[in-house]
């Protein structure tokens, strides 16, 4: 088994660990378990109301390696990408990047998890902001 | 019944040893001593020699002796480097890394496995000059800690040696037998065994005669030699300081000094304080007195290391110290009085110290080698069920260690994986397999690589390869593949991370098993020829004593008839005549040999020879550097 | 509960049962024969039918523990070491399944999760098919376990990171300590709780499996009732065994 250094990096220098201020309204936040193994995820997204692109994003993984990897890999992926262009990632995507075995499957599923519940999170608190937003105006 | 014999083969001695009737009993060696020290050097001639007789050469020629030799054994250049430090191994100047290890004696090179068999042989020989015929097959004793690899090794020493290894069992375990066969109840025992090199801990569960080991732990690289080494260390750092000799590079000086510090350790073990003086080159001399209570200061750290694994042993085991029914010590370490009082500290108990630490597991893997003979009365009802020390582990994504059998699973244990391709079309699989308890596999041991071929070619993703895991009771790994959608056999081709090819292993074997019987003709006339070669000399001596004319003409006529019967017969190749004759000439000269009684020469002519009768049993536990050898 | 092995097979015999021994020819047992002793090829079980028991997850570990030793003695290779090969080779692999099935079946979540296994749970991939069934429907995927939980997971283990990062520093924040450990001991009474409640839903599954026996099959949804309860404590659990987990080891290091 050989690895692309640019894959091997996910392991050894996770990118994007951290969090975001969760009240912030453009900030989706996505905390997510894998029942499988008892580790949890959180994934943050923030989100320009503009033009629905997401500019940054974060997460703070307790877990294995594959996910923080995982995690690591989704969140650049999904940097510059438009909520709606971020839901299509797969973990299937992420499983093909890191050569992850089936064992590892689900500490892939739980980076793409994340990403839809932070998305979700996000979407929600858009509609809730929507009526005052509109009333503000 | 094929005669089985118990090998301990240890760090520092070795033994053989079988059962008689219901009693396991250690075969002596022609020196008539129990323990052979595993100490192999290279005659003037490049004749290997073995044991006592090798260990003079550690100090007269040491670039033509090797101890210690199974710290090396399944391991690669880049686990060695402490050994390196520590030890005086000479390592091939023209070894390449990835290659198993060779070992230069003199001009020669060996491999670890080569030099462990020189070892088996001498016993094997032992045995068989006991037995008066051939023997083949052996359980052989290796530490609980051991790794695949180094199992790997020892059993190709076996073979190398021409053995048939029947059965690995782990040293703690081997010890319990010996026992448990002793004791016949049922409860909780930990066996603690601190050798020269290694310690192992197992905690045991006895149960109408079945051996349950629960949990298992310990360090392949603790033992006596520590304590050895840090008092030589700390001699060469004296007499550099006070004496400004730096004696690091003198083979010859670091071997006469670490004879004395082992003299002196083992003195302290009974003893309140030593007074050691070395002779050094230059005329100089090295002279300091060590209290006991120095000594055990300065070996706390090493001693202390043995906590942690019985410590973890018991959390494996979900038991307390209160718990255990009985603590059995093993290993010529576990003497020293601080490593009993360690003991008793931690399992809050005084340790079980009737056994004789350095003959127990050789007694045990006796019983053992009874049991898979078929068992007799006495180990009816006896059964082992050992588990393996280290979990298994493969290699996945971002080289972490993905466990499929965790440690402390009862042996022969499976798992099955399955595996797919990533690539349309691909047909090789590949397979990292490890052993260890880290979470990243290049912190762990690397055992092999796998590598699943001639998987039929299919999208990705689409096949489906089993691969069985399976270790077997000797503690090694099995593995083999299948396709399930195809239900094709998958081939399997194994590069062992350390260690010798079957290929490389035919060609060591030293006795081939089909020349048994006659190697074993050969060298019982060879052994007759030198016997008689004893007792002729004697003889002529006898003839030179006082006591020569105090026989009757008559009597002294017999002898010449006897002793010219035996010089005849001893020409040809019957072995068992010149047995006979040999025989013949000893009834005829009792009374010559009584009458000499006084002198030490009545000895050599019962064929004994007279250096090593006088050293008489000698110590319990002659070390390599043991009291018995100090001139 | 649990009758020996021997006469359990007896009384129940499995397919394979009314093959004959390739020995002696005789009827032969499930892993050996009894009238010869011989080892016999292994067949593939489920480990409950390799020590002849129902699937039921109340199980008699000191019956069970007897039946391992029992068979130990006529299965493992050091009792088989002179015979054939092939037989040999058999005494190999029925000594690992019964080691195998040993080993899982007397530890209570072992046994758990392999008793879903049979049942087609695969406890592993839960994950997978419930994203794969959200990303198909559109939804936003329901946790599996509650989110309360997993913000309580989570939160502890920022205090556990805390906690080793002081001690790294050597700092020493006493307060922090007490706090951790007051919830070790409410994670250690979860732990218990998760485990009580298993039971209870091993008793129902039992009852099932007894009712079937009796004649009268469990339906369907009754059976997947059982087995998603237990699935749904199998799986707080994890979360909570990690947790006490690293709280030991960190109040620990
Ligand atoms: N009385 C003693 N006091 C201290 N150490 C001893 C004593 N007797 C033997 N030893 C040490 O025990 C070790 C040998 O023990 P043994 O069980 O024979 O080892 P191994 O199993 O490694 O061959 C050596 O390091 C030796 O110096
Ligand atoms: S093992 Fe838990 S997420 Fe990978
Ligand atoms: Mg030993």
């Amino acid at each position: 088994m050989s690895y692309s250094d640019k894959v091997l990096d996910h392991y050894s220098n996770p990118r994007n660990v951290g969090s975001m201020d969760k009240s912030s309204a453009d900030v989706g936040t996505g905390l997510v378990g894998a029942p499988e193994c008892g580790d949890v995820m959180k994934l943050q997204i923030k989100v320009n109301r503009e033009t629905n692109v997401i500019e940054d994003a974060k997460f703070k993984t307790f877990g294995c390696g594959s996910a923080i990897a995982s995690s690591s890999l989704a969140t650049e992926w999904v940097k510059g990408k438009t909520v709606d262009e971020a839901l299509s990632i797969k973990n299937m995507d992420i499983v093909k990047e890191l050569s992850l075995p089936p064992v590892k499957i689900h500490c892939s599923v739980l980076a793409e998890d994340a990403i839809r519940a932070a998305i979700g999170d996000w979407k929600k608190k858009q509609e809730a902001t929507a009526p005052v937003a509109a009333e503000a105006k | 019944m094929d005669r089985i014999v118990g090998i301990d083969l240890g760090t520092t001695n070795s033994l053989v040893a079988f059962m008689q009737g219901d009693t396991p009993v250690v075969i002596p060696g022609d020196d008539g001593l129990n323990l052979l020290p595993s100490v192999v050097a290279l005659d003037a001639n490049n004749q290997p020699v073995i044991g006592n007789a090798a260990r003079n050469s550690l100090i007269e020629t040491p670039e033509r002796a090797v101890y210690s030799i199974k710290r090396l054994m399944g391991r690669g250049m880049e686990d060695i480097h402490e050994e390196l430090k520590l030890f005086p191994f000479r390592l091939a100047e023209d070894m390449q890394a990835g290659e198993v290890l060779r070992i230069t004696l003199g001009d020669k090179t060996f491999t670890p496995p080569e030099i462990s068999a020189l070892i088996l042989r001498q016993l094997k020989r032992s045995a068989e000059r006991f037995f008066g015929g051939p023997v083949t097959k052996a359980v052989i004793t290796v530490p609980a800690y051991f790794n695949d690899a180094q199992r790997q090794a020892t059993k190709d020493a076996g073979r190398i040696a021409g053995l048939e290894v029947l059965r690995l069992v782990n040293e703690p375990t081997a010890a319990s037998l010996a026992y448990g066969l002793d004791k016949k109840q049922n409860g909780i025992v930990a066996v603690y065994d601190l050798g020269g090199g290694t310690f192992d801990i197992s905690i045991l569960k006895l149960h109408d005669g079945i051996f349950e080991v629960i949990a298992t732990n310990g360090d392949t690289h603790l033992g006596g030699d520590d304590i050895d080494n840090l008092l030589i260390t700390i001699a060469l750092d004296d007499i550099r300081g006070d004496l400004g000799l730096d004696l690091r590079r003198n083979a010859e000086a670091v071997q006469a000094i670490r004879k004395a510090v082992i003299d002196a350790k083992i003195t302290l073990s009974s003893q309140p304080t030593i007074k050691l003086d070395i002779e050094l080159p230059a005329g100089k001399r090295y002279r300091r007195e060590i209290t006991r209570e120095q000594y055990e200061q300065l070996i706390q750290p090493v001693i202390d290391r043995t906590v942690g694994p019985c410590k973890q042993a018991m959390k494996d085991a979900g038991l307390k110290p209160e718990q255990i029914d009985e603590v059995v010590l093993v290993g010529g370490s576990t003497r020293i009085p601080k490593v009993r009082a360690l003991v008793k500290e931690l399992f809050h108990r005084e340790p079980h110290t009737d056994l004789n630490p350095d003959e127990v597991v050789a007694l045990g893997a006796a019983v053992q080698a009874n049991i898979l003979g078929g068992g007799s009365e006495a180990t009816e009802n006896m059964l082992l069920l050992d588990v393996t020390p280290l979990s298994l582990g493969i290699e996945v994504a971002g080289g972490v260690t993905d466990k499929i059998i965790l440690r402390n699973s009862t042996i022969p244990a499976s798992a099955t994986q399955f595996y797919t391709t990533q690539v349309d079309g691909q047909t090789n699989v590949a397979i990292h397999v490890l052993q260890g308890e880290r979470e990243l596999a290049k912190d762990c041991r690397s055992l092999a690589r796998f590598d699943l071929k001639g998987i039929p070619p299919m999208a990705a993703g689409i096949p489906r390869v089993e691969v069985k895991f399976l270790i077997d009771a000797n503690g090694i790994l099995h593995v083999s593949a299948r396709e399930q959608r195809s239900g094709k056999e998958a081939e399997i081709q194994v590069q062992p991370s350390y260690g010798l090819t079957d290929e490389q292993v035919e060609g060591m074997i030293l006795d081939s098993f089909d020349n048994a019987e006659e190697d074993f003709r050969r060298r019982q006339l060879i052994e007759a020829r030198a016997e008689t070669n004893t007792i002729l000399t004697a003889l002529e001596k006898g003839k030179k004593s006082a006591a020569w004319g105090q026989l009757t003409t008559d009597e002294k006529k017999q002898i010449a008839k006897m002793e010219k019967a035996l010089a005849a017969v001893n020409a040809e190749e019957d072995y068992q005549a010149i047995r006979k004759a040999i025989d013949t000439l000893n009834q005829g000269t009792m009374r010559l040999a009584e009458l000499m009684m006084n002198t030490a020469v009545s000895t050599a002519l019962k064929g004994k020879n007279m250096d090593e009768t006088d050293l008489g049993e000698g110590p319990t536990a002659p070390h390599p550097m043991a009291k018995a050898e100090f001139e | 509960m649990t009758k020996s092995v021997l006469t359990a097979i007896g009384a129940k015999p499995l397919p394979q049962d009314t093959h004959s021994c390739w020995s002696c020819g005789s009827m032969r047992a499930a892993h050996f024969c009894e009238s010869c002793g011989k080892v016999q090829p292994p067949v593939p079980v489920d480990y409950f039918s390799f020590f002849g028991l129902p699937p039921k997850l109340n199980l008699d570990v000191a019956a069970l523990e007897k039946d391992f030793y029992d068979l130990s003695r006529k299965l493992h290779p050091d009792l088989n070491a002179t015979t054939e090969r092939a037989e040999q080779e058999w005494s190999l692999e029925q000594s690992s399944m019964l080691n195998d099935a040993y080993r899982t079946l007397k530890d209570p979540l072992k046994r758990t999760a392999y008793l879903l296994h049979l049942e087609g749970v695969e406890l592993e991939e839960q994950s997978k098919s419930a994203t794969e069934q959200a990303r198909a429907t559109g939804e936003i995927k329901k946790q599996i376990v509650p989110p309360d939980l997993l913000e309580e997971v989570f939160e502890l283990n920022i205090q556990l990171e805390e906690l080793r990062m002081d001690k790294k520093m050597g700092d020493d924040d006493p307060a922090l300590i007490a706090e951790i450990g007051k919830q070790k001991l409410a994670l250690e009474a979860k732990h218990e709780e998760l485990l009580q409640e298993l039971q209870t839903y091993w008793k129902t599954w039992d009852g099932l499996i007894d009712r079937s026996q009796a004649g009268n099959p469990a339906t369907s949804e009754e059976r997947a009732q059982v087995r998603n309860k237990m699935v749904d404590v199998l799986n707080r659990r994890n979360y909570i065994r990690n947790l006490v987990r690293d709280v030991n080891e960190a109040m620990e290091n």
